[in-house]
């Protein structure tokens, strides 16, 4: 370099080195997370550099929380990253496959871009190849939504799906059968706050269970009620221990105790009247989000009313959420508190410890998922899977179409680009052929998960797929080519999604020719 | 294992870096090193808490970060008190701690079951099977071995009390106050039968059982009271009654003494008459109160503890001697629960809802002092709720908190039996028939589900050969023979530690609940599982 244009300290990759960087860096981020995938994928400990105690390992199969968790220092692989997250958001499942289809089809890239084709040819091709894989996935994808009973099994094989290559695969039909019931209480809303994880630590993951309505992981105050029916719940937020006056430095002067004795007098008149304004609403269940002192407690212990203190924030939210309440801190104007109200309120003891459950909440689309696992990272990781499938269930929901998975998808969409390549005339229809060997490198990695043979497992399954039979797929327990239909089960959405975000990401690496590293910032002493 | 983690973490850090191509190639043995040095760590851990095992084991010493002293036996207590750094190590001190939910006891058999099951899976990885059929053909083995477990159980029955007696004895027996076990058997027994109703619960809250320690005497002198204990001492600093019988109890959570808002105050005193008329009123203030407590007919007096305020002054005390009331101050709001249980009584926030119908009664409130430790006893009443408190007595604070622990274990295991009401017998020979029937099974099947069944069922014999070792048998010889005896059809064979020989342990009395040994197979298998589908360890932000 002649002329010095950048600050001292900043670097530039051009051409060639750029877009090599780049490949090489998503290519890294692909392999580091493609061991997960699939029924036989494996797991990841991750091992926070800083923290130490029970969050500092992490064990996950979760291709957004090893990618989410690890340190790069590469602009594409960033980029992968950030698909993966994205993935998260929208569908929830499928982010590790959309970082490893992203990082085949680079890897395919790499090799065009040797044989001198022009990045732009082949962002053409590919192009053309992402057109011609959506349409025959589109073509593909059925819906059941009508027939109730089909619908069901769909749902139920999906989570099956999504469930059998994380940590709860031993257990799937279970879990798919929570999830389903668990998705369909929404009703088609994707407000996934409307179901609850509690995770106790304990018992074994077969333990786990659903139960409707909602849970809270707080005791009931001395001398109440246990146990209410139709319950008329008031979610507040205020304090229960004094009503203190606010001006800074208020204070009183008097002149004797007993003086004193009436202004603490008034104090307690006070919380009493508070306590009353509370019961005249016809409530019930008193849930505060701050402390209630013992005066109060008695009170309302008299009362009849059942108060519970000291909830924490997300569950009074949730709470409000689910008895259709709001939160209330001021109760001078009762025309304007809305109350919740719920079937029943009652104790439950879970694990070793006792809770608070709502049940038959009025939105009725509340329910909670106890989760039971031998260690935290266990839990952990359930929750994450759990999470995973109800996400993409939620998605199905409002999306009823499906496709096949066990490879089945890929294979589709790698004939439809080959046949589509076909017909496209120059340098082009060789860019689709390679992102159609991207598509079958997934059925590959799948295999090679398993430690099957998967050259031959791929030729296999290519060779059925022209033979007709479009709804082969791989079965990785038997190691064998089977029918998937009915069996693996993805949803429509999440495979679209995948294609598209990771032709979208490999597009975006192979356009940039040049990195330019600012200088980090100077620190001073 | 330090070198280890090192080796690793720079690995971890390699991999997120930008790679060679070629490196791919090279990738390909680390996930067997991963997985091998997860084996070893979690290994290390097992090996190291497998000497305290059974009835002969060792106790460890353990110097906390805080240069406490911690004498234990029990594996949960030394795992949690082991700064273990691995990743894969730290998962089996979470997973003896599962088991100490789950269960409450069995927390070391748990751990060096892991450990044995880790060692068997490395050799089947040797071999060349895929980790994940690995952790397929163990989960179908622990089901089986449930089964078995479940199939070879002896139904109890929470009516014979000899039978839970002997069950407590066993779990007692590999503790340090083994020889106590005659004392604290009964004592575990009756505090559970004592919360419980047998015919309709099953579970126990062991909430309900209130353990209180005091230092002094011998363990001998523990004992089971009917009613309730408290910590906390009658304060006779004024003269006031030690010693109440047909006591009414008030548990107030005010204060006895001047009135304090929560607003800041100032009491402005202008000239000394003023001052007198304050003592004054202060003065009748307090006689106002303690009037009204003796009005509703209240003798004895406990008093919540509050940051914000005195308890009691000297001058409300006096009053309370006078009128010949027993105050106690100090109590925790967490106690109010099971005090309120435990005597019947309702605690009070405010002197004008001191009624006589929030009282508790009892019998006999009286404080006693034994081997130079004062407790106040107060002998249950008939409106008392299902509660029970153990006075645990030792002769320094190690023994005691060892002795604790061995209470809480034992009360576990009563519990187990009242959630699951099956027994095994102990002594390994559970461990030998899941084994020697597995072995069975896997010649009925085929492929990699049959060897890893016999790897299982290799691996379930490490409690039986731990227990011989422990006891300076010869492992080869005991477990050999009774493997030998099973076959010949003796369900109940197993080591008998005393006498260095091998007995019918039903015969021997060495019972333990199922709910522990079902519960410590699927914990470790499950545990083992998650060990074998890691590949890598990154390191993270």
């Amino acid at each position: 370099m002649s002329a010095q244009i950048f600050n001292e300290g900043a670097t530039q990759e051009r051409a060639e080195n750029a877009r090599l960087s780049n490949i090489i860096g998503a290519i890294a981020i692909g392999d580091l997370v493609k061991s997960t995938l699939g029924p036989k994928g494996m797991d990841k400990i991750l091992q926070s550099t800083s923290g130490r105690g029970d969050d500092g390992v992490v064990v996950t199969n979760d291709g957004a929380t090893i990618l989410k968790s690890i340190p790069l220092d590469n602009a594409a692989a960033k980029v992968l990253v950030n698909i993966s997250k994205v993935q998260d958001d929208e569908v929830g499942d499928g982010t590790t496959s959309v970082c490893v289809l992203a990082a085949e089809i680079l890897r395919q890239a790499e090799k065009l871009l040797d044989q001198r084709i022009h990045p732009q040819t082949i962002i053409d091709g590919f192009r053309l190849a992402t057109a011609s894989a959506r349409e025959a996935l589109e073509n593909a994808a059925v819906s059941h939504q009508d027939d109730e009973k089909q619908w069901r099994e769909d749902l139920l094989s999906i989570a099956r799906t999504t469930l059998s290559s994380k940590v709860l695969a031993a257990d799937k039909h279970k879990f798919a059968e929570i999830c389903v019931d668990a998705v369909l209480r929404l009703k088609g809303s994707t407000n996934l706050d409307r179901i609850q994880i509690i995770k106790k630590t304990g018992g074994k993951v077969s333990g786990s269970y659903l139960s409707d309505g909602f849970i809270l992981a707080k005791k009931i105050g001395v001398n109440q009620p246990r146990s209410i029916k139709g319950a008329r719940v008031l979610v507040a937020n205020t304090s229960m221990d004094t009503d203190k006056v606010k001006v800074f430095g208020a204070k009183v002067k008097v002149s004797d105790t007993a003086q004193l004795a009436e202004i603490e007098r008034a104090e307690r008149e006070k919380m009493r009247t508070k306590v009353q304004k509370i019961a005249a609403l016809g409530i019930n269940v008193f849930v505060n989000r701050q402390l209630i002192y013992n005066w109060p407690e008695q009170l309302f212990a008299d009362a009849g009313i059942m108060a519970i203190e000291h909830a924490d924030f997300d569950g009074v939210e949730r709470l409000a959420l689910v008895t259709g309440g709001e939160i209330a801190s001021s109760f001078d104007t009762p025309e304007l508190l809305k109350l919740g109200a719920c079937d029943s309120v009652e104790e439950v003891i879970i694990g070793e410890d006792r809770m608070v459950k709502f049940g038959g909440a009025a939105a009725g689309q509340a329910c909670t998922i106890v989760l039971r696992g031998g260690t935290n990272q266990m839990l952990d990781e359930a929750e994450r899977s759990i999470h995973d499938a109800l996400a993409v269930l939620s998605q199905t929901v409002v999306e009823p179409r499906i496709v096949y998975g066990g490879g089945c998808s890929e294979m589709l969409m790698s004939r439809a680009v080959d046949e589509a390549a076909k017909t496209v005339p120059g340098k082009k229809s060789i860019a689709m052929e390679g992102f159609a060997l991207a598509l079958r490198q997934m059925p590959a990695i799948l295999a090679d998960n398993a430690g099957l043979d998967s050259a031959d497992l791929v030729a296999k399954l290519r060779a059925a797929h022209y033979d007709g039979k479009v709804t082969s797929g791989l079965d990785l327990f038997l190691g064998d080519i089977v029918d998937v239909s009915g069996k693996v089960t993805e949803s429509f959405k999440l495979k679209r999604q995948v294609l598209l975000s990771a032709s979208e990401a490999a597009e975006m690496i192979l356009r940039v020719d040049d990195i330019i590293r600012c200088a980090p910032r100077q620190r001073r002493n | 294992m330090a070198a280890q983690n090192n080796v690793l973490s720079s690995k971890a850090a390699e991999s997120a870096a930008p790679k060679k191509q070629n490196d791919t190639f090279n990738q390909k043995d680390k996930p067997t090193q991963v997985r091998l040095s997860n084996i070893t760590a979690a290994k290390a851990v097992a090996d190291a808490i497998r000497t305290s095992l059974g009835p002969r084991g060792m106790d460890k010493m353990i110097e906390t970060g805080k240069k406490e002293v911690v004498i234990s036996n029990d594996g949960a207590t030394i795992l949690k008190h082991m700064s273990v750094l691995h990743p894969a190590a730290r998962m089996l001190v979470d997973l003896s701690a599962a088991q100490d939910v789950e269960a409450g006891d069995g927390t070391t058999s748990v751990v060096v079951l892991a450990g044995s099951l880790l060692s068997a899976a490395e050799k089947l990885l040797n071999k060349g099977i895929h980790p994940t059929q690995i952790a397929e053909g163990f989960q179908g083995a622990a089901i089986e071995a449930v089964r078995i477990l479940e199939d070879i159980s002896i139904p109890v029955d929470l009516e014979d009390r000899e039978f839970l007696l002997k069950s407590a004895t066993t779990s007692l027996s590999s503790k340090v106050v083994a020889q106590y076990s005659s004392v604290l058997a009964p004592i575990v027994v009756d505090s559970v039968l004592r919360v419980v109703n047998p015919a309709t619960d099953n579970n126990v809250d062991l909430n309900n059982i209130r353990i209180v320690k005091k230092v002094g005497g011998t363990i001998d002198d523990s004992e089971l009271v009917s009613g309730l204990v408290l910590n906390q001492n009658a304060i006779t600093s004024a003269g006031g009654p030690s010693r109440v019988e047909k006591a009414k109890i008030g548990l107030i959570q005010f204060q006895l003494s001047p009135p304090k808002p929560d607003m800041d105050n100032q009491v402005v005193v202008n000239d000394y008459r003023q001052m007198d008329r304050i003592l004054k009123e202060e003065r009748n203030y307090l006689l106002n109160l303690v009037k009204k407590i003796k009005k509703a007919g209240c003798n004895v007096l406990l008093i919540q503890k509050s940051i914000l305020r005195d308890a009691v002054n000297s001058l409300s005390l006096h009053f309370l001697a006078k009128l010949k009331i027993m105050a106690i101050k100090e109590v925790e709001r967490d106690e109010i629960e099971f005090i309120c249980k435990a005597t019947g009584c309702k605690p009070i926030a405010d002197i004008d809802s001191f009624t006589e119908d929030k009282l508790g009664l009892s019998d006999l409130v009286e404080e006693t002092e034994a081997n130079g430790a004062r407790i106040v006893k107060f002998s249950a009443s008939k409106s008392a709720g299902r509660t029970a408190s153990i006075i645990m007595r030792g002769a320094n604070q190690y023994v005691l908190d060892e002795a604790e622990r061995s209470i809480h274990d034992a009360l576990c295991v009563i519990r187990c039996l009242v959630k699951k009401r099956a027994l095994v017998v102990g002594g390994g020979a559970p461990e030998i028939e899941v084994s020697q029937r597995l072995f069975e099974l896997a010649k009925a099947q085929t492929g990699f589900q049959s060897i890893c069944f016999q790897a299982f069922a290799e691996a379930v014999e490490v409690i039986p050969t731990t227990l011989a070792e422990n006891s300076g048998l010869s492992p080869i010889s005991i477990v050999t023979e009774l493997r030998n005896r099973h076959a010949n059809g003796e369900n109940a064979a197993g080591i008998n530690v005393r006498k260095g020989a091998i007995s019918d342990m039903l015969r021997e009395n060495v019972i333990q609940p199922l709910l522990v040994s079902t519960s410590a197979i699927e914990l470790s298998t499950e545990t083992v599982r998650m060990i074998m589908k890691i590949d890598d360890i990154l390191a993270s932000r």
